[in-house]
């Protein structure tokens, strides 16, 4: 055995290769700019193929457009597909998505799935579809006194290990009678998002590893009795609690 | 204990020779092959070309206590006591050399290893600048100012809350 035709920047590449896979999607983006040879390894689908969910394969088939992976050339293509556009799955009841940073799974259960209180009222809440909507309906509140609003989402479809933090993803107000008093929806604690509409946190729950069961998330008035309207409802989403991922924490699925 | 006939001579870049136990050297999956490719012959003697005597010692030490600690917990708690072993392996271990100990031993192939050596580089290097970075593995930056602009546009969102050094 001789050491002639020995590839070091092979052998090179693919140490960075590994070590980019271990610090996590925004580091292998940051370091793809130190050279042409990191540039390549932080591209490869290796690395990507750690940062996507272990059973996105499945999570993919589950979608109203289960080719859609074979659109991209690489793995990190997809990877910044999911996080930027949610896929619907089963039967559209539900979006996926991606938290871009982390890797960790995203959801959005759609207003159909959800348990609204005098839901099937129409003189309470209207079915509309609504164009800047990932799904294609969103309950619009004509007007209640008592507002109730709930979902559950299995833990299993989360991804384990991982502080996530429920979020009520509505449009509009939902004005109540006198303006001192205002409900909690129309709070400093609503936010806008990127995608034109606004959501307020619920709370939040740590998803154990091996967790079962499922995790319910609501919002209800606690001082009711005003009449209110105004409020579309697009879903409820569980994305994952925004902590820096240090290396070697939070052991992947 | 082991006779002379498990013991294998591994030679550094330098010319350096270390005798090391058939069961410690079977880990690096290089010298298992080489020695299979020659089965029958009497010179036991390994050359690791590109790695240097340094590495060698570390690679060795690395995995005689992994062999040694593997044998004593044979009814569990090796894992845990490993990691107390290379934590304390680590610590020893310049931040400098760390980079030419994972190219020896990615070079050797074992699997092991590797991955606790990537780790450590890895934890050393998440979240510092760029600059830092390129400076630590000694690499030249082989991108145009345009490109490098190009590269840093598409990932802007990865650049927020960089620590300094």
């Amino acid at each position: 055995m001789g050491s002639r035709g020995l590839d070091l920047s092979a052998l090179l590449e693919d140490c960075i290769e590994n070590v980019l896979s271990l610090t996590g999607p925004r580091d292998t983006c940051r370091l793809s700019v130190i050279s042409s040879l990191f540039r390549s390894a932080a591209k490869s689908d290796a690395v990507w193929q750690k940062y996507l969910p272990p059973d996105y394969g499945s999570i993919i088939a589950r979608s109203t457009d289960p080719s859609m992976f074979t659109r991209f050339s690489s793995l990190k293509d997809l990877y910044f597909s999911l996080c930027d556009n949610p896929i619907l799955i089963d039967d559209a009841k539900l979006s996926f998505s991606l938290d871009k940073s982390t890797g960790k799974k995203c959801y959005m259960l759609c207003a159909r799935n959800l348990v609204i209180i005098w839901g099937d009222t129409p003189e309470y809440w209207q079915w509309t579809s609504e164009a800047e909507c990932r799904f294609g309906e969103v309950a619009e509140l004509i007007s209640v006194c008592w507002l109730q609003i709930g979902g559950k989402i299995s833990a299993s479809l989360l991804s384990p290990a991982t502080f996530y933090s429920a979020y009520l993803v509505s449009m509009g107000l939902a004005g109540a009678e006198s303006p001192t008093r205002s409900v909690y929806l129309n709070g400093p604690y609503r936010r806008e998002r990127k995608d034109g509409w606004f959501e307020i946190e619920l709370g939040e729950f740590f998803n154990k590893e091996g967790e079962e069961g499922e995790i319910e998330m609501s919002v209800y008035e606690i001082k009711g009795g005003n009449w209110k309207g105004g409020l579309i409802v697009q879903g409820i989403e569980s994305r994952p609690k925004i902590k820096r991922k240090r290396v070697g924490e939070n052991p992947k699925e | 204990m082991a006779s002379t006939d498990d013991k294998v001579i591994l030679k550094s870049s330098e010319g350096e020779c270390f005798e090391v136990d058939m069961a410690v050297a079977s880990h690096l999956q290089i010298v298992k092959s080489v020695l299979e490719d020659c089965e029958g012959s009497s010179d036991k003697v390994v050359s690791l070309f590109i790695v240097e005597a340094k590495y060698v010692a570390m690679i060795i030490e690395y995995y005689k206590n992994y062999v040694e600690l593997k044998e004593k917990h044979e009814e569990g708690g090796f894992e845990e006591k490993l990691k107390e072993f290379e934590k304390q392996f680590l610590e020893q271990i310049d931040k400098k050399e760390l980079k030419g100990l994972v190219m020896a031993v990615n070079y050797l192939n074992a699997p092991a290893l590797f991955d606790v050596v990537c780790t450590a580089i890895a934890k050393h290097i998440e979240n510092k600048s760029v600059e830092y970075v390129r400076e630590y593995f000694g690499i030249v930056n082989d991108f145009t100012a345009e490109e490098e602009a190009q590269i840093r546009e598409e990932h802007r969102w990865a650049y927020d809350g960089v620590n300094d050094d």
